[in-house]
């Protein structure tokens, strides 16, 4: 090694070349042939879609990937040392020291039996020699990392603290040994948009302080545009462009970064240039539903009374999409519970449903996660029939409207035999969306039906619902976090926040002209792409 | 929390009461009274009425319930017609022989239980874990008779290490060594379900994310496992541990026959075989206040494993 290479290995903190990794001798691979480095003080950003091997190349850089992993690299070296030199026993002592991780959902990442002041206290290198200067540095990194009251809330345990705080204590964590580096595999998935800006922030923070590099891996290209400085794209295991952070979002030179870039929902390509439905024109649109002063109240222990909604009121239109938007805890879920029928209101008579046709069903619901709402153990047609069976539809009719269902989802007739672990996850949720089409529903509920889906596919499932609006004139109440998508798709947005709708109005009113203090952070804060 | 307490010790007394009742009607079923046994020989119609008068079973059933409900709170069982004596100080030396008994087979069968399961969950598929599989297969499916007839083949008949029978007349304590046989049987039963359900904990707790970051932390492996991962896995084991205590009580009756040891479940053997409905009554009233109070020390010990559980749960 001379003398010039050395000294540029003091400024790179990561450098691997070719670095494959396979699972099993002759299984597929993960990630193939990629070559990375990273300068002190730089924020690198891993973007793909899942299964793209951006996770299971941060595991291999740390060295934690399981037993049947094979990995080959022709160099890898962490802080300037080669890590193919090092025994397994010396590679552990990195970890936390020059090398260490923030993960996904920090509420797993923590132990519930531990309080966190524990837990960053076991991170500090020598505190069990020295117990009483691992607090006072444990306090320091909580105050460092924003926390509130630093020096009494490590008595704390991660269940009484709040997705934010348990991030910023996993962080804290990250951070005891001031490494040379930290991977943070989707450290605000998970996490609502308010909170999300303000976790990336103190990352910002953090790496100008402390000069500590950082791999981003992350799917949300719009948080990448706004904190990485330099990104690399990988599709299917392989690198497929690498750049400056600007030049790749600006001029993507790969159709696969082009195509995850156009994926974005945004605001200007609403309703991917179709029409909204006419707001204030006459004929007006009949009314299918009419909230008035619902209220929900929870029991809590000790006769304590939770308000879970408060005199929320709105209605709804035929053929109309509203989005209702608010963090995780504002309410939302218990307002599409309590529309489904699945949760009672404290007065019946605040919700007034008027079925769209005769005989129809009032409400269906599509959720989150179509993995776990799909019998894995049945085919799609025994699905759709037996929804069809339940809403009386006859015997001899059902496989055609089974047929019917699938072309009106966008999916193929053959589909009736297969079962959902057959399908991706799109495909997944178009299943889910064509079971409570089959119900023949006045209204659909969508629960945040993209957020478990990747940028491309969740395009395609936002332009299916337009299309099911326009051929079936179906109402739809869309509950969602990301506003991108609200922008996309909506007619009217309705803003929750602590079981109250604070702000309601046509979805260009209120992002051009929003009236209250939290829409506007919220909107402030949404993830738009930055390209300059 | 105390509120907490306060509603598991109705529930528990709620629980106590039902069985009581179910224990005095059953008793009251079976054929023989206490009057007849009493009589014996001399049971005719005549002798039989004047004594159920003077014994009080010619009163209705609900009544003479209420009576023996309001004696047991009491410690007054009424008399055993087999021991010529009151019950209640026979059940109680017996519940302390067997409460001996059973402490000690606790002693050393739980942290053998938590350690192998451990280790067979830390080793998972290697020499700890198949070694542990074969001890528990064994524990559930060999009868607790067949592993004391085995026991005291090998360790009393042919290695003279210790006394086939656990007769004694002092308390167990004075003579340890009568001990050991029930003891060991004991602990091969109870060794299989704990440990397979602590090896089960360990190997799911491996798997959770807050493992890998502990590990990701540089902490050492030894810390890791005791820190992290035991606190975690270890309350179902704690729970089975709850039911098989009461579950061990239950196979008293057969382990201190087979080694004739002067406990409850003996007691429970003898009261059956003698016809002594009263005192069967009080012994099986007494094994299930014993099988109630261990599930509740189980949950406490849980609760206070968990802080989620120590706090005050709020409405959401």
């Amino acid at each position: 090694m001379n003398v010039l290479s050395q000294t540029l290995d003091a400024t790179r903190v990561v450098q691997v070349n070719d670095l494959t990794v396979r699972y099993g001798t002759s299984g597929p691979m993960a990630v193939k042939n990629v070559s990375l480095r990273l300068a002190r003080g730089e924020c690198l950003a891993i973007v793909g879609e899942s299964g793209s091997g951006k996770s299971t190349l941060g595991l291999a850089l740390i060295g934690y990937l399981p037993a049947t992993a094979r990995l080959t690299y022709e160099r890898l070296s962490i802080a300037g040392r080669e890590t193919s030199q090092a025994s397994a026993t010396e590679r552990r002592k990195w970890w936390g020291r020059r090398i260490s991780m923030v993960y996904q959902s920090p509420m797993t990442a923590l132990n519930p039996l531990m309080t966190v002041g524990a837990q960053l206290r076991e991170a500090i290198r020598g505190s069990s020699r020295d117990p009483d200067a691992a607090a006072k540095r444990a306090i320091a990194i909580f105050r460092q990392v924003r926390l509130p009251e630093p020096e009494r809330i490590g008595t704390r345990y991660p269940h009484q603290l709040s997705g934010g705080q348990l991030q910023r204590v996993v962080i804290a964590m990250a951070l005891a040994n001031e490494p040379d580096v930290i991977i943070m595999d989707e450290p605000t998935t998970g996490l609502d948009v308010r909170t999300e800006r303000a976790i990336l922030e103190l990352i910002d923070r953090l790496r100008a302080e402390t000069g500590t590099a950082i791999i981003l891996i992350s799917h949300n290209l719009g948080l990448v545009s706004r904190h990485a400085d330099r990104v690399m794209v990988m599709l299917r295991g392989e690198l497929v462009e690498e750049g400056p952070s600007r030049a790749v979002f600006g001029a993507p030179r790969h159709a696969y970064t082009r195509k995850l870039i156009d994926a974005i929902p945004k605001g200007d390509l609403a309703h991917g240039g179709r029409t909204r439905a006419p707001v204030g024109e006459a004929p007006t649109p009949r009314q299918v539903l009419q909230v008035s002063d619902l209220d929900v109240t929870f029991r809590g222990s000790r006769g304590r009374q939770v308000k879970g909604l408060d005199k929320v009121s709105f209605e709804l239109r035929e053929g109309e999409i509203l989005a209702l938007v608010g963090e995780s805890g504002s309410g939302k879920t218990t307002l599409s519970r309590v529309l489904t029928g699945l949760h009672a209101p404290d007065r019946p008579d605040s919700i007034d449903i008027r079925p769209a046709r005769p005989r129809s069903a009032s409400i269906a619901m599509v959720f989150q996660d179509p993995t776990s709402t799909l019998n894995p153990a049945r085919s799609i047609g025994w699905m759709l029939k037996r929804t069809l069976k339940l809403r009386g539809v006859p015997r001899t009719e059902r496989d055609g409207r089974a047929r019917a269902l699938l072309r009106d989802v966008q999916l193929p007739e053959t589909y009736l035999s297969r079962r959902p672990g057959q399908l991706s996850g799109g495909e997944r949720q178009r299943v889910s969306i064509a079971r409570a089409l089959a119900q023949d529903p006045s209204i659909m509920i969508l629960d945040e039906p993209t957020s478990a889906l990747d940028v491309s596919v969740q395009k395609a499932i936002l332009e299916l619902m337009l299309d099911l609006r326009e051929r079936h004139r179906m109402t739809i109440l869309f509950v969602t976090h990301d506003l991108g998508v609200v922008r996309y798709i909506a007619d009217r947005v309705a803003v929750m926040l602590q079981g109250r709708i604070v702000e309601t109005g046509p979805t260009e009113e209120i992002f051009l002209r929003p009236a209250h203090g939290y829409v506007r952070d919220l909107i402030s804060a949404s993830s738009t792409l930055r390209v300059q | 929390m105390s509120r907490f307490l306060l509603s598991r010790l109705a529930f528990l007394f709620g629980t106590l009461l039902a069985i009581s009742l179910l224990i005095f009607v059953m008793g009251s079923f079976l054929p023989n009274d206490a009057a007849q046994m009493r009589l014996n020989l001399y049971a005719n119609d005549e002798n039989l009425a004047a004594l159920r008068a003077q014994l009080g079973l010619d009163q209705p059933l609900a009544l003479r319930y209420l009576r023996w409900l309001v004696g047991a709170v009491q410690g007054d069982f009424g008399v055993s017609t087999s021991f010529n004596g009151p019950i209640g100080p026979i059940v109680l030396q017996r519940l302390q022989q067997s409460a001996i008994l059973t402490i000690a087979a606790m002693l050393l069968s739980v942290p053998c239980a938590l350690l192998m399961g451990t280790l067979s969950g830390l080793f998972r598929n290697r020499l700890p874990d198949h070694l542990m599989t074969v001890v528990g297969l064994l524990g559930i499916s060999v009868p607790e008779f067949v592993v004391g007839v085995l026991l005291i083949t090998v360790l009393a008949d042919i290695l003279h290490l210790v006394p086939a029978a656990s007769i004694t007349d002092a308390s167990p304590l004075a003579e340890p060594v009568v001990l050991v046989l029930p003891v060991l049987t004991l602990t091969l039963l109870m060794l299989a379900q704990v440990g397979r359900l602590m090896r089960s904990g360990t190997v799911t707790t491996l798997r959770r994310d807050f493992v890998r970051t502990a590990r990701l932390k540089g902490i050492a492996e030894r810390r890791v496992v005791l820190r992290h991962v035991f606190p975690n896995a270890v309350p179902p084991a704690i729970s089975a541990v709850g039911l098989n205590f009461g579950w061990m009580f239950g196979s008293l009756a057969v382990v201190e026959t087979l080694f004739s040891f002067q406990g409850l479940g003996s007691l429970i053997v003898f009261a059956v075989q003698n016809r002594d409905i009263a005192l069967l009554q009080a012994a099986v009233l007494a094994v299930a206040v014993v099988v109630c109070l261990g599930n509740l020390v189980a949950d406490l010990v849980i609760i206070s494993l968990d802080p989620r559980l120590r706090s005050v749960p709020h409405g959401r």
